[in-house]
Formats: structure tokens, sequence, C-alpha cells
């Protein structure tokens, strides 16, 4: 908690009023809850208001470069501690003597961007969960900030605020639509997902899945979920696995018409009708041991700036052909993902139907 | 797995033997000879019938009399008929007979009704049928008795005694199995002075000997396995009796016959000269000997295995086997060639089952010379594949040199028999047709078949018969041109060029969506399942290279190309390959399946594999509009 203290230095010249309302002062746990449920964007819009305040009560700053600290994460630790700094000498003006902790928010926050990060460059696959877990951190994080730095904020008269204390001010309330009507559905998926995920039958890592029939098994490297019939494809499928929602097995039947040849030409199609410079290239082979069929198609292209890596690879044998289906989305200066989604297939067997 | 269609039409050709000609007589005593009868009417008051829906022979004995000059071998069958289909199917009485090596003396032919009623064969109905191969040494002939009366539970009684006309070299290959049931097989050999060599395959039949007989028996022997592609002689046992002789008194047997039949003369003279006044001496003999003299069948009499004088070859411009050999072995030694005639077992492969020396297994000669330090083997009786191949026919059979010492072995083989290479160079028109340049490489062995489809053909029905099997293998609404190269010149690989124009097709003003084939190397994948059951197959190995160029000529911008594909197993390799080139798209297909024994065991992966290269025959690539 704060410490706070009634007596102004005397060195610290009186603030004047400012020349603009300034922003109002909010609840804390609404500021931290929004925060998390934007996945930190909030924090954009957060740190410019609190820079512009500082502007328009007389201290140097530019707020507009304080947009970038949240999107340049590492540069949250210095913003915060930079901005407590600043908000304290505004308080020993008011003769509030406070102690914000903004370098120690600021690399929390910081922390937390980077796990994110990393999660989603080399561990998609439990990203969703990653998220659950650290957006509250971080939520509780900045709602602690805002906290300490209201200590100073109350001490304002009350008429410099162009909102009275605590009320939902119009950018709030925009962020509250962003947060719950357009981001909502999103959070709900993740939230559904990451629960469907711990409650759905797992493939373990190296054990063999065999279908009832005993017609077909399959035994991935890594850890596999069983989905329900329908969750990725029309549900003229056999059998699905997912790794991520973006990674999963589709297992057809030949009279499907998903053979080797269809299903790369559909999947081909399909890329190709929606980023027409796109790059495909198909490469077969067989395994020797068992004369397994495989083709394995690699799509590259660009989605929104982000480059999209599109892999499928069948599995044929003269009965049954199983696709494995990753799509990976890469980030602008990423490496290609696609030798994680490689790795994820290329140890699925197929059997034979037995005698 | 089938040879090519190509090669039909050598397999089915006829020999020009005529049995006319025999040394052998057939001699028919139906009638005189009633005791086979008699005991063929005991299976029936016995009721001792089998039940059975096919044919049964109820009774193979073979009694072989090796009586100092004199050797004979009578057989005595009785057929068991329980059916309308056995009646139907196996209604006919086969003797095959060796007009240049045996009397044949018919002994009894007759069909014994359900109720004993005794119906005897009317020799005036036989049909005497060249049986032979074509290009072997052989001189049978086979004499085919339609049986009369017969009817579903009717037996019949065949008995009939050869007479070999060289007994000092015979020799009896007894099959203990083959295509029927047989529920009782005997084999008595009996001799008077010098002891037969003997051999038999591990087989259910049992052997005794006591002074002077030797008595092989074998009950209730099932009917063999039949498959579409074998060497029965490799796989089912058989008893072999022969005369007592060393691998090198066979060798020596043959060299006298040989020998005088190289005597030189003006003949043999002039042509030496010829053959060595050029810069090849080799490819001169093996032409003069392999096109310029003519096969003709012509191992009559004492010519069995005794070539006619070269002289006489030379001046017939025909000869056998035999002779065209020997003439080649004249010539190429004549100009200092290190040359040797060996013998051949066509339809054998394994030399191990040749335990008793014998020449009886011998059926055709070629020879074989040192050539820069390496074995080449020459056919000359094959005029159309080159002296630096070995022929097809004989590659991986057994052979004897006639080398002192020598044992049988087998011919070498090909690493890869069946060689050719596709070039296509395709450019789209502006209307959406296509034109085609081709040109079809063949080497080797699949050269000397084409050429001798093609040879002798006029212009004309050679682009007809080119332009059929273009129309079954590519597409059947085109008119092809083609221009062959190099058909005469048997010792370089032959090239068929075509030029070929394909009706509208493709939509110009939209983006390219395009499949195509590679359709020659499909066609002769089409042929390479085994389909066989229950023996190996010696797979004789493929090499083809496809090079198909897509000029898409301005109309369209390569896009986005088929699949890379790299098919690797034990059974070899297949490759695709594309390559963007400006304007045009080439993709490159490889097969390299070397030759190999399949064991049966492989049979279901080796088909596996090669339907995985023969769905892989497509060939896809895309293209975006230009403009």
């Amino acid at each position: 908690m704060s410490e706070l203290s009634i007596e102004a230095p005397a060195e610290d010249p009186p603030l004047d009023p400012p020349a603009k309302p300034l922003y109002a002062i909010q609840r804390p746990w609404l500021v931290g809850l929004l925060a998390a449920a934007t996945w930190g964007f909030y924090l954009v819009f957060y740190m410019y208001v609190y820079a512009r305040d500082l502007k328009r009560l007389g201290q140097q700053t530019r707020p507009w470069l304080w947009i970038f600290s949240p999107l340049v994460a590492i540069a949250m630790p210095f913003a915060g501690s930079n901005l407590a700094d600043k908000y304290t000498a505004v308080g020993r003006q008011l003769g509030v003597e406070a102690t914000i902790r903004g370098g120690h928010y600021g690399s929390i926050v910081f922390v937390v961007l980077a796990i994110n990060r990393v999660v989603e460059r080399f561990a998609l696959e439990v990203s969703g969960l990653v998220t659950l877990i650290t957006m509250p951190v971080l939520g509780i994080s900045i709602a602690r900030f805002t906290a300490e730095l209201n200590t100073v904020k109350r001490a304002l008269p009350e008429d410099w605020f162009n909102r009275a204390a605590y009320s939902i001010t119009p950018g709030t309330w925009i962020w509250l639509v962003v947060a719950f009507a357009l981001l909502a559905p999103l959070w709900g998926f993740v939230i559904v997902d990451e629960v469907r995920h711990l409650s759905r039958e797992s493939l373990k890592r190296g054990q063999t899945w065999t279908a009832a029939e005993k017609t077909f098994s399959v035994t991935p490297r890594d850890a596999w979920s069983i989905a329900e019939i329908g969750t990725f494809s029309d549900g003229t499928t056999e059998a699905e696995f997912s790794y991520t929602d973006s990674v999963y097995i589709m297992v057809f039947d030949e009279s499907l018409n998903n053979n080797l040849k269809g299903i790369g030409d559909v999947r081909r199609n399909e890329f190709l009708s929606t980023d027409d410079s796109g790059e495909c290239n198909e490469r077969r082979w067989i395994e020797p041991d068992k004369l397994q069929r495989y083709a394995e198609l690699v799509c590259t292209g660009s989605v929104l700036g982000s480059t999209v890596t599109v892999i499928s690879t069948v599995i044929s044998s003269e009965k049954r052909a199983i696709e494995a289906w990753g799509e990976a989305y890469v980030g602008p200066g990423e490496d290609d993902t696609s030798h994680n989604l490689r790795r994820f297939i290329e140890d699925i067997e197929l059997l034979e139907p037995e005698a | 797995m089938k040879i090519p269609v190509v090669v039909s039409a050598i397999v089915v050709s006829s020999c020009l033997s005529v049995p006319a000609q025999a040394n052998g007589k057939l001699n028919w005593e139906i009638g005189r000879h009633a005791d086979l009868a008699t005991e063929a009417l005991g299976y029936l008051s016995a009721g001792r019938l089998p039940e059975s829906e096919t044919v049964v022979r109820l009774l193979d004995r073979r009694r072989i009399t090796i009586d100092g000059d004199k050797v004979a071998e009578r057989v005595e069958l009785v057929y068991y008929y329980p059916s309308t289909d056995s009646v139907q199917d196996n209604g006919v009485d086969t003797v095959y007979w060796d007009t240049s090596g045996e009397h044949l003396t018919m002994l009894e032919s007759a069909v014994i009704s359900p109720t004993g009623d005794h119906h005897a064969f009317d020799p005036s109905t036989a049909e005497l049928i060249d049986a032979d191969s074509y290009k072997v040494f052989t001189d049978t002939t086979s004499v085919v008795m339609q049986l009369p009366h017969l009817q579903p539970g009717s037996l019949s009684v065949l008995s009939y005694q050869r007479e070999l006309l060289e007994p000092d070299n015979y020799h009896f290959n007894v099959w203990v199995q083959d295509s029927l049931v047989t529920e009782l097989k005997e084999v008595i050999v009996t001799w008077t002075d010098t002891a037969p060599a003997w051999h038999l395959a591990e087989s259910d039949m049992q052997c005794s000997t006591s002074p002077r007989q030797l008595t092989c028996r074998a009950e209730q022997v099932p009917a063999a396995d039949l498959d579409v592609d074998v060497l029965y002689a490799d796989v089912l046992p058989q008893l072999n009796v022969s005369a007592p002789k060393s691998w090198d008194d066979i060798i020596g047997d043959m060299w006298e016959l040989i020998e005088p039949a190289m005597e030189a003369g003006p003949n043999l003279q002039a042509a030496i000269e010829d053959v060595s006044a050029v810069d090849q001496p080799l490819h001169a003999a093996h032409a003069l000997a392999s096109k310029d003299i003519r096969y003709v069948s012509f191992s009559k009499g004492e010519h069995s295995h005794r070539p006619h004088a070269v002289e006489r070859t030379l001046a017939n411009r025909y000869g056998d086997c035999k002779d065209k050999s020997t003439l080649l072995l004249s010539l190429l030694r004549a100009t200092g060639t290190q040359a040797y005639p060996v013998l051949v077992a066509t339809e054998r492969a394994d030399a191990s089952a040749l335990v008793v020396p014998s020449r009886g297994y011998f059926d055709h000669m070629i020879v074989c010379a040192i050539v820069d330090g390496t074995e080449r083997c020459f056919d000359p009786t094959d005029a159309y594949t080159p002296v630096t191949e070995t022929s097809y026919g004989i590659q991986g059979r057994v052979r004897l040199n006639l080398v002192p010492g020598a044992a049988p072995t087998t011919v070498g083989s090909d690493l890869y028999l069946w060689r050719f290479k596709i070039k296509s160079n395709l450019q789209f028109q502006a209307d959406g047709s296509q034109v085609e340049h081709a040109e079809r490489v063949y080497e080797g062995a699949l050269a000397g078949l084409y050429r001798d489809t093609l040879g002798g053909r006029n212009a004309k029905d050679l682009q007809e018969w080119l332009g059929d099997q273009y129309r079954e293998t590519v597409s059947s609404d085109t008119e092809p041109k083609f221009a062959v190269d190099m058909l005469n010149n048997i010792d370089v690989p032959l090239k068929l060029e075509s030029e070929t124009t394909f009706d509208p097709f493709v939509d110009p003003d939209t983006a390219l969506d395009y499949t195509d084939t590679t359709f020659w190397l499909r066609k002769f994948m089409s042929d390479q399942r085994i389909g066989n059951e229950h023996y190996p197959v010696s797979f004789p190995g493929i090499q083809a290279e496809a090079v198909y160029r897509f000029d898409l000529n301005g109309l369209w911008r390569p896009w986005s190309t088929g699949a890379e594909v790299d098919f690797e197993s034990e059974f070899g390799k297949f490759e695709r390959t594309y390559q963007v080139d400006g304007q045009a798209i080439v993709v490159t297909t490889k097969i390299a399946l070397p030759r190999r024994e399949v064991g049966v065991e492989e049979f279901e992966r080796f088909n596996r594999y090669v339907s995985l290269i023969y769905d892989e025959m497509d060939m896809r690539f895309w293209g975006t509009l230009i403009n």
C-alpha cells in the first residue's frame, strides 16, 4: 500500500490549475479489468491519458511517446518508473507524500507480455492457458498501480477533472464495449477451448490410439486431444485430434474422395484463392518399411502483415488417408514455425485393417 | 508381370521344322497290348475311384530299359474323368514325340466307359502338330488323339514306347509332380550293363535300388500349383536318369560334333576376309551370323546336336542356332577373339538343379567371347539385339560353356533389361491446342524388340503401326507423324520421333490448372505387377526417364507446380522433379528398378510399390493469366 504524507515540501512550487480538465479518477479494479480483458491493449490508452494529465499539470512529457511503451514491452519498466516519479513530484507540490512503485509494476507488465510472446513463439499449444494466467496478473498489477497514482489524483481539486471521481467516462465506455462486446467472444472461446482441452480424452506422447473397429491407429509424437467429429471438419471424418486449435489431425476414409491427390489439390486451391501471391510446395515420399505414402503440402503467404504457413500432411495406405493439418501465423521478423508443425505430425502411424 | 507388347511378336513365332522329314518313326500297335486296359478295369470293378470334380491320373508308370545299345521308355497312363467338365477340358491325349531322336510306338489308347465297355482310339484320326519352341534345337511333334465315347465316369488308358536313336546320350527327365492329381506314380529303371546316373529332387517320391534295377514310387501326388510367370523345371521336383557321364564327357562329345563343322573352305575364307577388313570385326561377324544368315530350324536327324558345316551354312545363307553359332565361333576365332560355344537351357534358370550331368537339359546354343577382358555372350539367332548387349531370351538361363572343366552356370543378366527415355516438348497455342514434338529412345533388348516389330515394314505400314500404338497409349484422337532413326543399325539406340497436334482443350482466357500424364511410363508400369501366387519371379529390371517440357508460350505465367516425388524402397527408386524455366515448366520423371529375384513373400510389397509408382504418373502445374 502507498504511504501518505500530509505536509508538502516547502521548496516545491504550488500547482497551477490545468489548461484543460484532467481525466477523471478511475476505479482501480475497472482499470485492471480493462487491461486484462484487452490483452494489455488498454494500456496504450492508459499510458497516454496519464502522460497527458501530467503535461496539463506542468510536467515535461510528450504523451504520444507513451503510447509505444506497452507495444514495446521492454519500455514498460522505464515508462512506469518515469510516470511514477512525475506523479510523485506532483504529489509533493500538493503536499502529498506518495510512494508509487511504477518501475515495479512496469516490470511486472513487461514480464507478463514477454511470457506471452515467448509462449506464442515456442509453445503455441499452451498459449491460451498461459494467457488465462498472465492477464489477471497484468490486470492486478495495473489496478495496484492505478490505486497508488490515485493517492496523488485524489489530492487535486475536484473541479480540475472532467468528471466526478470514479465516474465512467466516455473513453472508459468505449474500452468497455471493446473489451466485452468484441473481445468477450474471443475470451469465451479461449476459456471454453481450454476447459474443453482439459476435459478431453488425451492421447499421450507415443501412445497408440486405435479405432474401435481396429481399422487404423494413430501414434503421434506429441500429446494430442481427441476431438469430437465435426470440431475441425464438416463432420465427414472418421476421427479428429487436436493439438491446438490451429494444428489438428483429421482421419478420412478413401471413399470420401479425400485421397492423397484430392486433399493436396483442395488445400492448395483453398490457400491460393485467399492469397494469390502465396506459394505452395508439395513433396511426396514413402515410408520404406510399410510402403505408406506421405504427401506434405506447405503453403506460405501473408495475412494482415503476418506470414502464415499452412502444412497439410497426408498419410495414406491403400484404404485410408489421414490428414494432419497445421496452420501457423508468424509475426513480422519472426522465423517460420513450420518446423514445429512438422514435428507434431511426423510420427503418425497408420495401420492397415487386420486380416 | 508381363513383357512389353512388342515382345509377343517374337514369342508366338512358329518353328519352321517339318515333321515329315523326321528320322524317328511313329508306329501304331493299338489293340495288341490289352494288359493296361485290363488293369484299368480293375479300378472300376473294385470301386477304387476317387472323389473328385477334376480329372485324376490313376496310374503313371514308366519303365525305362537300358539294354546295351537299346534304350527305351514305356509309358502307361490311366485317367479318370469324374465330371462333365473334366471330359470337356481333358478329353484329348497328347504325346510329345522328339521326331529326330526317337521311334515312337503307340501301344494302347482307349476309353473304358463307366459300364466297362472298351472303345479303342482310331489311329487314322490322330493329328500330328509341330510343338517346337522358337530357335531351340529340339524337334518335337505332338501326337494328338481325340478320345472317343468319353463321358463322365469313364477311364482312359494310354500306353506308348519311345526307343532312343542315340542311346549313348540317353536322358530321362520324369516330373514327379505336374498339373494333375496322380494316385500312383511309378518309375522302374532296369539295365543290363552299366548303371545309369540318377538323381531325385526332394519330393514325396521314394526310390530303392536293387541289382540292375531302380524303382521309384509316389502315391497320392497332389497337383502342382500353377502360376503366370514361372520356369517349372526350376521349381517342380523331377527324377533325372542319364547315361553316366561327366560334364567334361559331354563337353568333349559336343566338340566332336562341332569341330568337323568348322572345317574351313572357300566360303568361310571369304567371310573371314570380309569380316577382317572392317574396323570392328566383332560387329561384322555378329552381323553376318545373326542378320545375313536367316534363321531356319534345321535340327533334323543326326543334326539334333550336330551343326551343319559352316561352308554349307554360308552357301545356304540359313541355319539354326547351332549352325549360326558355329559360324560365329569360326569367324571370331579366325579374327583372333577368344570365343567358345555354350549350351543353354532356355527353360531353366537354376544351375544347381542340374545334378546329373547330361546334355539333355539343353536346347539352345550360343557363343561367348572374351572382349576387352570381359565375357560377352551372343545369341546369333537374335538378329535385333546389339552386339554390345545380351539377348533378353538367354539372360539368366542355365548354360554350359563348352570349355574343358566347365560346369553349369547361368548367362549374365543386365541390371536393367528394359531401358528407354522419353523427351516431350509440348507448346500451348493461343487457341488452347497443343503441339508436341516427342522423342522415344529405346536401348538394348527393348530396341531389339522394336526393331524386330518394325523391321521390314514399308513407310505407310510403319506410320500406321506407330500411329495405332500412339493412339492406344497417349490419345485416341490424334494423327501423329513419325520419323524413325537407326532402325537398321542395331548397334545404337533406336529413336522414334513424333509430331502431334492436340485439338484445343484448355481455355486460354482463364487461369491454367493443368494435369498431364507420362503416358509411356504409365503404360509400361501397368504391366509390371507380379501375377504369380506360388513361385518366385525374376524381375528383369527397368530404367526409364521421361522429360516433359511444357512451354506456356506467353499465355500464362508459371505459378505453382505439383508434388516433388521421391519413392525409394528395396525394389528401386522413383523420382519426379519440377523446374520452372522462364515460360516453361520442365517435369522430369525417373524410374530405376533393378533386376532382382522377388520372393513369394515379397509379392504384396512389390505390387504395392508398383501401384504407388503407377499412381504418380500424373504431372500437375498451375499458371496465371499474364494479361
